[in-house]
């Protein structure tokens, strides 16, 4: 809690009454005076256990009389509670209903630990024909997964899976095998256990991997698509050409080798989405080369 | 007068601009309840990098409440997308709404090298276009760079081309003040051929010994020509280039400007070169 609860409430009173022409401060009006009554009620019902009255109670406060302190009890008690996406609202509402708090610093703390902190995604397949054992795991462009890690199989259902660590937001995830391949999308939101599930035919070939994540980008070798998985290009440089939306990108290189590993290319941008149809060329794109290499 | 070409290194006024818009301001004490949250929506989306998203809820906060702040964010997330002209619009929405803001000089300021901005022009084929990558970009007969190229042309119109190993593709475009554009130059054919003859000038004549087109790309055996125009109505002074082996494409670059006092068409500004079409 952010400082000593019944002395908020009267502060709360106190912050908002004009001082009058005789020295002293005018009634409160009725928001200020009803603020004050559903914040006192708040920490009240959060002293003996009940949390979600006890939010229901800052909401009220701050709909009467948005003052700083309410978002900030409001965030606390989310992070308590492990409301992650709503700490994060109030947090960031307390920061800008103060500025220039002395305690920002340990608030955008705060934020950052929240926003960074990750949730555990099911990923997994029914496919009984994908060769798991020898399967690297991407997440938008980075390995998280090599050959050999350990996954969960249920006996009865053959299903098989892996716990992903993701943040909150949309995530490219890859599967290469050394037979097969498969590329999808997963959503991490508040609340729920996300999942994904995938599958793949049993043979993919090829020893180059292109996996995009952001939308509107498109890459062409010799004019076939290859903007979502793996392809069969000849040992040797590649050029690949790169549009977004409608806008020529400059052209990528890709190497593929001879020695039987992947060549695995992630593009994305750093520039967001866009609106409007702004900005009116390519956008700034990342390129994330790297050789996966499967055991003989 | 050739038209001169002011800077052909992307890194412009405008991406500067683009790198460092003014810092995003705060809802205050005035947003009520439920614009105040459509515009924290709005910055958690900008900070997501969701623009479309950013756009949808600052403008759903100014239909709740019209405040200065709010168009101050729009501004700002107008111009990180160069969208000038909107973003002038709202920064002067915002100088209306808060005319007392202690940053108003530096906003108006902001407004006027804006609108004072040089041209932007941005040069690239379609996505839809079967032509190679490494595409040479020429400007005015200049060569400007491999596409996609930004460049800062003077204001006025320009001719630009687009050649791959197995296409050319040209047309014109309007260079304007303050204005970013994209000008998409390629074509969904195959053109090969050796010779280009470039111009913003229209000219077709045959001078009996060889045809001659501009803007078309076509072959001729290697070897020196000199042509004076058409037989009809001979050029002031001779059009005079070589043909270079392959796989150099020869481009030549020439004006045709009516001399009324000579009563013949002069050929002017020729440039000759020889081009090697492939990755940089």
């Amino acid at each position: 809690m952010k400082v000593g609860r019944t002395a908020l409430a009267g502060l709360v009173l106190a912050w908002a009454a004009p001082v009058g022409a005789d020295g002293r401060k005018a009634a409160p009006d009725k928001f200020e005076k009803a603020a004050a009554a559903a914040f006192a009620q708040a920490i009240s019902a959060d002293d003996r256990g009940d949390r979600e009255a006890a939010y229901r109670f800052y909401e009220t406060a701050y709909q009467l009389v948005p003052a700083p302190e309410t978002a900030f009890n409001m965030g606390e008690l989310d992070e308590r509670s492990g409301n992650v996406g709503r700490a994060i609202e109030n947090y960031t509402r307390y920061l800008a209903l103060a500025p220039k708090g002395a305690d920002r610093k340990d608030v955008e703390a705060r934020l950052a630990r929240l926003r960074t902190g990750s949730v555990a995604v099911d990923v997994f397949t029914m496919s009984p024909t994908v060769d798991l054992a020898d399967a690297y795991v991407l997440v938008d462009g980075a390995v998280v997964l090599r050959p050999g890690a350990v996954r969960r199989t249920d006996p009865t259902t053959a299903r098989r899976s892996w716990d992903l660590p993701m943040t909150r937001g949309t995530h490219t995830v890859d599967i290469l095998t050394p037979l097969t391949a498969a590329h999808g999308t997963a959503e991490v939101t508040e609340g729920t256990r996300p999942t994904m599930q995938f599958t793949a035919p049993a043979r993919v070939d090829g020893a180059a991997f292109v996996s995009i994540g952001a939308d509107g980008l498109d890459l062409r070798w010799k004019n076939q698509a290859v903007s979502a998985g793996r392809f069969a290009a000849p040992p040797g440089k590649h050029r690949l050409k790169v549009d977004d939306a409608t806008f020529e990108c400059a052209p990528h290189t890709l190497e593929v080798r001879s020695d039987g590993s992947v060549t695995y290319l992630f593009v994305t941008t750093t520039e967001g989405t866009r609106y409007s149809g702004g900005p009116k060329r390519c956008r700034n794109l990342v390129f994330r080369e790297q050789r996966l290499v499967f055991k003989p | 007068m050739l038209r001169s070409i002011a800077c052909l290194v992307c890194l412009s006024w405008v991406g500067q601009v683009r790198a460092d818009p003014p810092p995003r301001k705060l809802p205050t004490a005035a947003y009520p309840a439920a614009a105040r949250a459509e515009f924290e929506e709005a910055m958690r989306s900008e900070d997501a990098g969701d623009n479309q998203r950013a756009y949808n809820s600052y403008n759903a906060s100014s239909e709740l409440s019209k405040q200065a702040n709010t168009a101050f964010n729009l501004g700002r997330l107008y111009l990180r997308q160069e969208l000038t002209e909107a973003a002038i619009v709202a920064f002067e929405d915002y100088l209306r709404i808060a005319n007392k803001a202690a940053d108003g000089p530096v906003v108006q300021k902001l407004i006027a090298d804006l609108k004072r901005m040089p041209p932007s022009v941005r040069i690239g084929g379609d996505a839809m276009s079967v032509d190679e990558p490494d595409a040479l970009i020429l400007v005015d007969g200049v060569v400007v760079g491999h596409s996609p190229v930004s460049i800062q042309p003077s204001v006025g119109t320009h001719h630009v081309e687009r050649i791959t190993r197995s296409t050319y593709a040209q047309s014109s475009f309007e260079a304007n003040v303050g204005a970013i554009s994209y000008e998409q130059v390629s074509v969904l054919e195959s053109q090969p051929g050796n010779f280009i003859l470039s111009s913003p000038d229209d000219q077709r004549w045959h001078d009996g010994k060889t045809g001659f087109q501009t803007n078309l790309r076509y072959d001729l055996p290697v070897g020196a020509y000199r042509s004076m125009g058409p037989p009809a109505a001979r050029f002031c002074n001779a059009l005079e280039f070589k043909i270079a082996p392959p796989p150099a494409i020869t481009h030549v670059y020439a004006r045709f400007v009516r001399d009324d006092t000579a009563k013949c068409t002069r050929v002017r500004d020729v440039r000759v070169q020889a081009l090697i079409v492939g990755p940089p």
